[in-house]
């Protein structure tokens, strides 16, 4: 099962996850992800706070966002979670941090610049 | 113990065929068959918990067999079938107390995950990187892959170091 809560922040589009992003579950959170693109939102913050599992069906979500040129940031704190994504050597290109204050400042970074 | 045994061991009726899921607790074996239909990909799932309750196993570790078994086995229902509506991917699991060794055979075309994908460490998240990274993925999770295609099966085996900072004895 995958638990997804969407709500828009001043600064970016905030889904809080949970559960397991699988084969099964992975069209659930592209969904929701394609229509905020389709409604012009260019900003995504991912909190994974709750997520148990990520598999590549996940992952190539966030890949598709950023060729979209969107920014995004992930907030992972599963170490299991994070060594995934550590050995597909995309910590920095999908700003993966560890706590929420981190992955927020990408965005107003983003906007100072 | 008995009763921990027969617990695991059950018959799942899907799609008029049978598939099963065994464990047995006493030599650290688990079994079970899926079809060629994505619907059974949730058999995974609930092997990993049957497993989570078996073997003295770290989440972490459950993890990383959750994530090879996903990547391998989808591919093979996404790509290896090709309108066959027969077909069966059988697992054989075992743990020896610091790996767990593990066995796939199938009836899909031959497909040999071993063969080289793009393995470089750079940021850049070009088509082939992104499109071999369930793959690429597996491969740095396992241990000793050996493929080989042998009477119309593909025949995959591998093993995943539970405890990566403890010596083999």
């Amino acid at each position: 099962m995958l638990n997804i809560s969407k709500q828009h922040i001043q600064e970016f589009e905030l889904f809080e996850l949970g559960g397991r992003l699988d084969v099964a579950h992975a069209n659930e959170l592209d969904a929701l992800v394609s229509d905020s693109l389709a409604d012009g939102c260019r900003n995504f913050l991912f909190d994974f706070n709750s997520l148990d599992y990520i598999s590549s069906y996940g992952i190539r979500i966030f890949v598709k966002l950023m060729r979209a040129e969107a920014v995004v940031s992930i907030v992972v704190t599963s170490d299991s979670v994070y060594e995934i994504f550590e050995m597909g050597a995309l910590i920095e290109p999908l700003n993966i941090k560890r706590d929420l204050i981190e992955s927020i400042k990408i965005f107003t970074q983003s906007n100072k610049t | 113990m008995a009763q921990k045994y027969f617990i695991n061991l059950r018959i799942i009726l899907l799609t008029n065929n049978y598939f099963f899921r065994m464990g047995n607790p006493h030599t650290n074996k688990y079994q079970f068959k899926l079809s060629h239909d994505v619907k059974d990909i949730d058999q995974i799932e609930h092997a990993i918990e049957d497993i989570r309750k078996l073997w003295d196993v770290s989440d972490k570790s459950l993890f990383q067999l959750n994530l090879v078994l996903e990547e391998l086995i989808s591919n093979t229902m996404f790509y290896g079938f090709d309108g066959n509506k027969n077909g069966i991917i059988e697992v054989d699991l075992s743990f020896d107390g610091q790996h767990i060794h593990v066995s796939i055979h199938d009836d899909a075309l031959p497909f040999d995950p071993t063969a080289a994908v793009d393995d470089s460490t750079e940021t850049e998240l070009d088509e082939r990187k992104i499109g071999g990274l369930g793959i690429m993925l597996t491969q740095r999770i396992s241990e000793d892959m050996q493929y080989e295609y042998h009477e119309n099966k593909n025949k995959l085996r591998f093993k995943i170091n539970t405890q990566p900072n403890v010596e083999h004895k």
